[in-house]
């Protein structure tokens, strides 16, 4: 017996109910002595302290408090401590024994705060208020103690050694199920003992008159405490609730994964609702059964406890010997044995307090109403339900809120399929998916809010059976696996050029998902192809569907990076590490294969992007060893050109990343670590360069690939700003796309850019894992561009259905169908609706 | 009772009901990342029109839960298939009979256990894995350790996270520690570790969360935590692998009585093909495609022996740092 550790164990937990009971209870005295709207905002707020994890809220006072945190120079509290475990247990627990008093405390009758004027302020406390909520503390008390008693992972984090690490040594390491228990003993035994202590007779009140006003009780309160009690509750919510949810949702990649990681786990979603919701159902429905049939409390109750007290995963082993067995796999196999751990587990909560209300029910009452010929249900819908409501409301919504967070109790059992929400967090928080984790969170909270907000609905609703009825549609939406789909993935935005965005694709493995995405190439028909981390190309139609996929054979050495289309309309893909260029056909045949390690003239060091040219002509940067630019004849690869060395003057290079060829042949190189564009000749003459380092318009920041639309705009992709910039064809700065982020329109590291024929804009969004698609302005719209007054055109052009006026300043007028292009001879055309 | 009584308790039981003699599916006990085992099951359930039925581990009760689940079910196994990612556990639970007889359990790809260092503290020859090399580092200080057994040095006092070595991945590679070393050696080496203050925490995930937040300076974990760190922007660096790393490949193994061993076997399988573990080598969920690919000197304990020091192993540990 590791007695240091049980004392470890035995302080926190006291110290928590202590602590929480102390917050609970004046929390309830605030919430008794204010108006409704406030009480139910505050039980709201109260819930979603308890449906908080404790990793979250640990981890966020870590950042607060912790050795960097962002209060520990004005707050030198050292949160590795104990001091620092009670704190964010008490954070965690409070809520219970509100619940449990504000639940007792609505029994009050006005006659009861009036018969003396003495009694008042703690006088009232003392003699009224703490003996009628006694026997519901008591029980708050006991789950508390419990929960703190069985914590492993806060203690763990904040360096406080515990109990529960003797027990899970036993079971994690050993595989000895039976020793962990014989050395989790006490962990049982004393909850037990203390359940003895605080167990009380409940006392019966008459009643009368109805419930008390929230400024009565302020009145007999007295302003002092009701001050007080005002001002803790409110740092209590601050604490426990806004101050975890402030960094939980602080962060936008956490809101832009709410809806994906929902629909990814609608099924878990409604596991979770539907457990939750009918083991609380059914533990509090025994619980009024059984405060009925036994009007005094005798020690099977005791029993039933020990359920809860023993952890959860031996309980597991325990329904695994049972039901584990050739004529029970109907059983075992199905959600059955799900709810049957849970109401097991938690049998003693729901049942004591739903049964420990009941009985504090004027009996006299009860006694009237069946002399009248009430029975069961009528009975207590009439008579039991209106004097137990809060009290049964509260002990419902405790067990809902322990079964959605339950994980101990599940796991040995689960059946495939059967996933809950909090599994699943867990799962993916093994994995470091903290954004996701953080979702389905949020998703877990507004779960447990749900049935307040169905509570107030209904009370508030004028027809109720409409309410029912949407209630029962929701039930029944996540029963049968009816899910949402993600909202459409187009989005409206604010540009000159273009008008929507498309997101293709999520992160993941499968079939068109991505694991950064790093170059892209456009066919002649517009289908797209990806290729990504995983070393697949993937293939998509022009829509965004997924159509195809093929694996490129060897990538130990590296991925594949770099990708055009040839004259014959098949997909290079360049192989940097294995310093070769493949040509497959659309359907992924691969058709060529060529290139020769070294740094000859000729050869190959580390390819990294590719483009190709109106004669077909092959043009691939390279660095490494060698920083340049070759330029191979389409028939027979035949070298044409070569240029470049590595350095910082103009025609020098340090690490060219992308390029891209207009319609006049000029090479575009995207010369990320100069931070700028070189432009060349066909032949491989300097013309011209811009960009430097920066952030601002016309800076560029890792420019990282580089394509120019017909038009002669060049559309630079800047992995270090996280944002595409767009330059008219005198290398003026025209607009900018995106900034860092995770929304529609924002990019994280974008590595590569593709134009389709119609000018529609792809951009591979790295580190978000996905592709973007940015939707050119629709024919017959003028969009952003202003249309000015008497400047002459200065030519007309024609393409792909296009109509083109040629302007000066980046300014466009419509023109009629019927004028044709007049040759521009590298003069800038805009492309704008026919 | 009347009938409306019956049909909702019909109806009840209907719906808790599990029914699973489909002949072509097969249940797999799944202790490795879901969103990246999904797509994996996916792609073999579409090749070979066999259904899966997968549980997934859980952080809060470790990977452990399901080898508890198998061992208890073992008389009478719901499982077909088990993945780990880890070998101990699996050659724990293969020493129990839990897995078939014969070609019971195979280790595919390797990732490994790696130190960890705060990149905006320390300084180095560490392997930087994520895309921040483009990110200007500030100068550093101190010095990464070369070797696990410079974390007992005074310099590194409050500075150094690792989980509990009585668990998980830690465990494994404390005992095989002890093999390394020999006993005498290893338990100084412990005791001066835990003497020296280091964060002893419930997770690989949570070390990296400790050198990330600048709370610890180095930590000791495995390389796909680290990854799934950096993937998160965390600043943090793995160490190149020394004389003391230990790999720990995923397994896979076919449970003794599967109740679908057909479809057992195809998974077993297709799990242990190229393709599969190229997949999880790019996600980062693996280093390598196999432990054979790496020459350099890494630990390569006897595990028949560690198995059979088990439990000696993991008394010494308690003793030493569940003080």
């Amino acid at each position: 017996m590791n007695w240091p550790l049980l004392q470890n164990s035995l302080l926190v937990a006291a110290a928590t109910t202590v602590f929480a009971a102390v917050l609970g209870v004046t929390a309830a005295l605030a919430l008794a002595g204010s108006g409704k709207s406030i009480r139910h905002g505050a039980l709201a707020l109260a819930a979603v302290a308890l449906a908080l994890p404790p990793f979250l809220v640990t981890n966020c006072w870590l950042d607060l408090l912790g050795g960097h945190g962002a209060w520990r120079e004005w707050l030198p509290l050292n949160i590795f401590s104990t001091g620092g475990v009670v704190w964010i247990l008490t954070l965690l627990t409070w809520p219970f024994f509100l619940f449990a008093a504000l639940g007792a405390w609505r029994r009050l009758e006005p006659g009861q705060l009036e018969s003396d004027p003495a009694l008042c302020g703690a006088k009232l406390f003392r003699w009224l208020l703490w003996p009628m909520a006694r026997s519901s503390l008591g029980l708050a008390g006991a789950i508390v103690f419990v929960l703190a008693l069985n914590q492993f992972a806060v203690p763990a984090i904040l360096q406080v050694k515990v109990f529960p690490a003797e027990v899970w040594v036993g079971f994690n390491t050993n595989l000895d199920n039976l020793a962990a228990l014989k050395l989790g003993w006490p962990l049982i035994v004393a909850p037990v003992l203390l359940l003895l202590v605080l167990q009380h007779r409940d006392l019966r009140w008459p009643r009368g008159e109805g419930g008390v006003s929230a400024a009565l009780f302020r009145r007999q309160l007295g302003g002092g405490w009701f001050g007080f009690s005002r001002v803790l509750t409110l740092l209590a919510l601050v604490f426990s609730v806004a101050v975890p949810l402030a960094q939980l949702g602080g962060s936008r990649r956490t809101w832009s994964q709410l809806l994906p990681a929902l629909e990814a786990a609608w099924p878990a979603v409604g596991h979770s609702f539907w457990l939750a919701a009918v083991t609380a159902t059914l533990t509090v429905g025994a619980g009024i059964v059984w405060g009925q049939v036994v009007r005094t409390p005798k020690g099977g109750g005791t029993l039933l406890w020990l359920l809860f007290f023993t952890p959860g995963i031996f309980l597991g082993i325990a329904l695994i010997f049972i039901f584990n067995r050739p004529g029970l796999d109907w059983f075992y196999r199905g959600a059955g044995v799900m709810l049957f751990a849970l109401v097991t587990r938690y049998l003693a909560v729901g049942g004591s307090g739903a049964a420990g209300a009941i009985r504090r029910a004027d009996r006299e009452l009860i006694d009237a109403a069946r002399l009248d010929g009430a029975r069961g249900w009528t009975l207590f819908r009439r008579v039991l339900w209106p004097q137990t409501a809060p009290q049964l409301a509260a002990a419902w919504h405790a067990v809902y809120l322990l079964c959605l967070w339950d994980v101990e109790t599940l796991l040995l059992v689960l059946p495939p399929g059967g996933e809950t929400l909090a599994l699943r967090v867990f799962n993916l928080l093994h994995y470091g998916h903290n954004s996701q984790v953080n979702a389905l969170c949020i998703w877990l909270l507004v779960l447990a809010v749900a049935p307040l907000a169905a509570w107030t609905l209904w009370r508030a609703a004028r027809t109720r059976w409409t309410v029912a009825m949407v209630l029962t549609a929701i039930f029944s939406a996540t029963l049968t696996g009816c899910k949402p789909s993600v909202r459409p993935s187009e989005f409206p935005i604010d540009s000159k050029i273009f008008s929507r965005v498309q997101i293709i694709g999520a992160r993941g493995t499968g079939s068109g998902e991505f694991n950064k995405p790093r170059s892209l190439a456009l066919d002649t028909n517009d289908n797209l192809f990806v290729v990504d981390m995983t070393g697949r190309v993937q293939k998509f139609s022009p829509a965004g569907k997924f159509l195809l996929s093929w694996q490129m054979p060897q990538t130990d050495l590296g991925k594949p990076k770099g990708m055009d289309c040839d004259r014959d309309g098949n997909i290079i893909v360049l192989e940097p590490h294995y310093q070769r260029v493949n040509h497959f056909t659309p359907a992924g045949r691969l058709v060529r294969q060529w290139g020769v390690r070294g740094t000859n003239a000729h050869e190959l060091t580390l390819p990294r992007s590719v483009a190709v040219n109106s004669r077909g002509d092959i043009f691939l940067s390279e660095y490494t060893l060698v920083d340049r630019v070759h330029g191979f004849a389409a028939r027979d690869q035949q070298l044409l050109v070569a240029y470049g060395v590595a350095g910082e003057k103009p025609g020098e290079f340090n690490r060219v990343e992308g390029l891209g060829i207009d319609a006049q042949d000029r090479v575009y190189v995207a010369d990320s670590c100069n931070h700028r564009i070189q432009i060349f000749s066909r032949d491989g003459r300097l013309l011209r360069t811009h960009g430097r380092a920066g952030s601002g318009r016309g800076e560029l920041s890792y420019p990282y690939d580089v394509r120019i639309d017909r038009a002669g705009r060049q559309y630079v992709c800047e992995f270090g700003n996280s944002r595409i910039q767009i330059f008219d064809a005198q290398d003026g700065p025209v607009e900018i796309l995106g900034g860092a982020g995770a929304g529609p329109g924002q990019f994280s590291n974008p590595w590569s850019v593709a134009l389709d024929s119609h000018g529609n804009l792809y951009v591979a969004d790295s580190k978000n894992h996905r592709v973007q698609k940015f939707i050119r302005t629709p024919a017959g719209s003028r969009g952003h561009w202003p249309v000015p007054s008497g400047d002459p055109p200065l030519g007309t052009g024609k393409s792909h259905d296009l109509f083109y006026t040629l302007v000066s300043n980046s300014n466009v007028l419509p023109v009629p169908s019927g004028q044709w292009p007049d040759g521009t001879g590298g003069s800038p055309v805009l492309p704008i609706a026919p | 009772m009347s009938m409306k009584f019956w049909c909702w308790i019909t109806a009840a039981v209907l719906l808790l009901i599990g029914c699973n003699n489909n002949r072509s599916s097969v249940v797999i006990y799944i202790a490795q990342d879901a969103e990246f085992a999904r797509p994996i099951l996916r792609e073999f359930e579409k090749e070979t029109g066999i259904k899966t039925r997968a549980v997934f581990d859980s952080e809060a009760v470790k990977t452990v839960g399901l080898a508890n689940r198998l061992l208890a079910e073992k008389n009478h196994p719901q499982c077909d298939v088990f993945w780990g990612n880890e070998e101990f556990r699996t050659r724990q639970l293969a020493a129990q009979n839990v897995f078939r007889a014969t070609n019971g359990w195979a280790a595919f790809g390797a990732r490994s256990r790696r130190v960890i260092v705060n990149t905006n503290v320390m300084r180095g020859a560490w392997s930087v894995t994520s895309l921040t090399h483009h990110a200007p580092r500030p100068t550093p200080q101190p010095i990464a350790p070369a070797s696990l057994l410079e974390l007992t040095n005074a310099a590194w006092r409050g500075k150094v996270a690792l989980a509990y070595p009585m668990f998980g991945t830690t465990s494994a590679h404390f005992h095989a520690l002890r093999q390394l070393w020999g006993d005498d050696a290893w338990q100084n080496w412990c005791r001066a570790l835990a003497a020296n203050q280091p964060f002893l925490v419930d997770g690989n995930s949570a070390v990296v969360k400790f050198v990330a937040r600048g709370d610890a300076w180095i930590g000791l974990t495995d390389s796909d935590d680290i990854a799934a760190g950096q993937r998160e922007g965390a600043p943090v660096a793995a160490l190149p692998l020394a004389a003391e790393s230990l790999l720990i490949p995923n397994t896979v193994a076919v449970v003794r009585g599967a109740p679908h061993p057909e479809a057992a076997q195809r998974l077993f399988d297709y799990l242990q093909s190229r393709t599969v573990v190229e997949r999880l080598v790019s996600v980062q969920a693996l280093e390598n495609i196999s432990k054979k690919e790496i020459t350099a000197p890494v630990l390569r304990p006897d595990w028949d022996a560690l198995i059979r020091d088990a439990e000696s192993t993991t008394a010494r540990l308690k003793e030493i740092f569940l003080r």
